[in-house]
């Protein structure tokens, strides 16, 4: 697959087109929930989009169907212009990977952290010797700026939210994937090992033309790495357009309260620590 | 996780319960490896009460019972292992894979435990005794082994539930990984001390149905278990009281509460281990 010459459509890599996710549970009495309702986006090379909204708006269910995790119940998502069902599961990976919320529960609590590099390279084609693979494996890390020596062999309670977070970072580098889900990446984490998270995506994306969805409930951190930006409420999108027109001259009533409340998240964080 | 093991050989619970059923396996293992032939009767020594040749006495048929005694422990031990591993491995199979590929499969796998929770287990024996001759140990060890995994199973499936919520379990799917392999490598080790519990409690319950089984002359009548040492003093009547032979029925009763006691404590050990809301630092 020659991937870099067909992203077509003006550089898109990935579109949503009426997206809609319904979760039913339940065998005979059957309850609905709307995780998603008529979401479309678009996603160009080497750009950051936001997908802001309050808790339970449904980012969580875009981002899962993104990565192939549930099924939508209608729409279509695209990847380089081909349904992303039409992709080889292990194809669709090495392009497309994800960072979560929760870095402690991305991290196997019975390995050590080796383990989630290592078996990225089982989305590689062919073998490759354990002495390269180690090779690769700490200059990605030295890329992203991580200690090798500080973070290998050493189990997950052992390391920092923020080291976590930018290994998982690594890991899809490592992959090589073009597009990165980054869903609440930098939630769990402090303020300080924050900007170096958003900073790195910022140089990633810059250096290596890395298209990241950016999923977040923090405005200012929308404001602060992307340049598109949509605001999600019950599921629906309710705005979206580039970041400085949506925060600035808001149109919709939601993104008006969004951005009310934030000086008064920013004040009880300062309060807090 | 590696921590919880030196947890392990650290609690005294567990390294007790250990000790005593190490000397119990070693006794049953042992133990008839050395004495001679445990159903040879000596008719000229019927009844005899303990005494330095005869350590624990001889039955009303003349028999030894210290060696009727230590092959009593190592079959009645082959019992529960039959029945522990299959166990374990029934209930880890029905309990974590179904549920993992959900759909279809997870329905199958929940129908078939709930059928096995209300499976009468002493009817079946009573049946099966009947129609089989000959049961021997390895029959009933899969038998009670076929009855034992679905509370297991219950409680490995509602783990597995929540563990593959992980997202540990989404960036394994995400690295090629398919569902076997992920609950292989990712979900089942975080269960490993659990499953060791499960297998602690259905070997312990297991050697505790067959030596009922056995008292009440439903299980093997031709191998040696605790409880056949049980039914066979109960039933014997060439003394005139079978209570009078008390070294007949007195040290299998007292082995058998000794090993299921050991049982027990090794998982109380493991219980407080494993569980850290239990666990005194
Ligand atoms: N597996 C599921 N089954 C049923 N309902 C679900 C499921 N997952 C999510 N939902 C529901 O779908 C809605 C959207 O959830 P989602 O996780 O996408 O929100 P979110 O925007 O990511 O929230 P947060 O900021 O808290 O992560 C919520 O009402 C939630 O309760
Ligand atoms: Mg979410």
């Amino acid at each position: 697959m020659d991937d870099t010459s067909e992203t077509g459509n003006n550089g898109i890599v990935l579109k949503c087109e009426g997206l809609t996710k319904l979760y039913t549970s339940g065998l005979i009495r059957t309850k609905t929930v709307t995780g998603a309702k008529d979401v479309s986006f678009g996603i160009k090379r080497g750009e950051i989009v936001s997908l802001a909204g309050e808790s339970g708006s449904g980012k969580s269910t875009v981002a899962r169907m993104i990565l192939r995790l549930i099924k939508p119940t209608s729409g279509s998502i695209t990847l380089n212009g081909r349904s992303i069902y039409s992709y080889d599961i292990r194809e669709y990976y090495r392009q497309v990977q994800a960072v979560f919320q929760d870095p402690y529960s991305a991290f196997n609590p019975f390995y050590t952290v080796d383990h989630v590099m290592e078996r990225a390279f089982g989305l590689r084609e062919g073998s490759i010797d354990p002495d390269e693979k180690d090779k690769i494996i700490q200059s990605t890390l030295e890329s992203i700026g991580l200690n090798p020596s500080e973070v290998l062999g050493r189990y997950p309670h052992e390391l920092s939210g923020g080291q976590m977070q930018r290994m998982l970072i690594g890991r899809s580098l490592l992959i090589g994937s073009q597009l990165l889900i980054a869903d609440e990446p930098t939630s769990m984490i402090d303020a300080s090992t924050r900007a170096g998270v958003l900073n790195l995506l910022l140089s990633l994306k810059k250096d290596k033309g890395l298209s990241v969805l950016f999923i977040t409930h923090d405005i200012g951190q929308a404001q602060y790495v992307s340049e598109r930006v949509l605001v999600m409420k019950q599921g629906e999108v309710v705005e979206q357009g580039p970041v400085d027109e949506v925060f600035i001259r808001p149109k919709h009533p939601y993104t008006k309260e969004l951005l009310a409340a934030v000086p008064t998240l920013y004040e009880r964080w300062d309060t807090c620590r | 996780m590696i921590d919880v093991w030196e947890l392990l050989l650290r609690s005294r619970k567990f390294m007790f319960g250990l000790a005593v059923l190490i000397s119990l396996i070693l006794l049953g293992t042992v133990g008839p490896w050395l004495l001679g032939d445990p159903y040879y009767m000596n008719l000229s020594l019927i009844g005899r009460p303990p005494s330095p040749e005869h350590l624990l006495g001889t039955t009303s048929f003349g028999e030894d019972v210290f060696t009727q005694l230590c092959n009593a422990i190592g079959n009645s031990l082959v019992v529960g292992l039959i029945a522990g591993v299959l166990g374990t491995l029934i209930a880890v199979f029905v309990g974590a894979v179904g549920p993992y590929i959900g759909g279809m499969a997870d329905r199958i796998s929940s129908l078939a435990t709930n059928l096995a929770l209300v499976l009468p287990l002493i009817p079946l024996f009573i049946i099966i005794a009947s129609v089989v001759r000959g049961l021997n140990l390895v029959l009933i060890g899969l038998i009670l082994a076929a009855t034992s995994w679905p509370w297991a199973a219950r409680s490995i499936r509602s783990q597995v539930l929540t563990l593959k919520e992980r997202e540990y379990v989404n960036l394994a799917r995400m690295s090629g990984q398919n569902s076997v392999d992920i609950v292989v490598t990712e979900v089942l080790p975080n269960m490993l001390a659990y499953i060791m519990m499960v297998f602690v409690i259905l070997t312990g319950t297991a050697i505790l149905a067959e030596s009922a089984l056995s008292m009440i002359g439903v299980s093997t009548t031709r191998t040696i278990t605790l409880g056949y040492m049980l039914y066979w003093a109960q039933h014997e009547t060439t003394v005139p009281f079978w209570w009078n032979i008390w070294w007949w029925f007195i040290p299998p009763g007292i082995v058998l509460t000794v090993l299921l006691t050991a049982i027990f404590v090794i998982h109380a050990g493991m219980d407080e281990i494993f569980n850290p809301r239990l666990r005194e630092l």
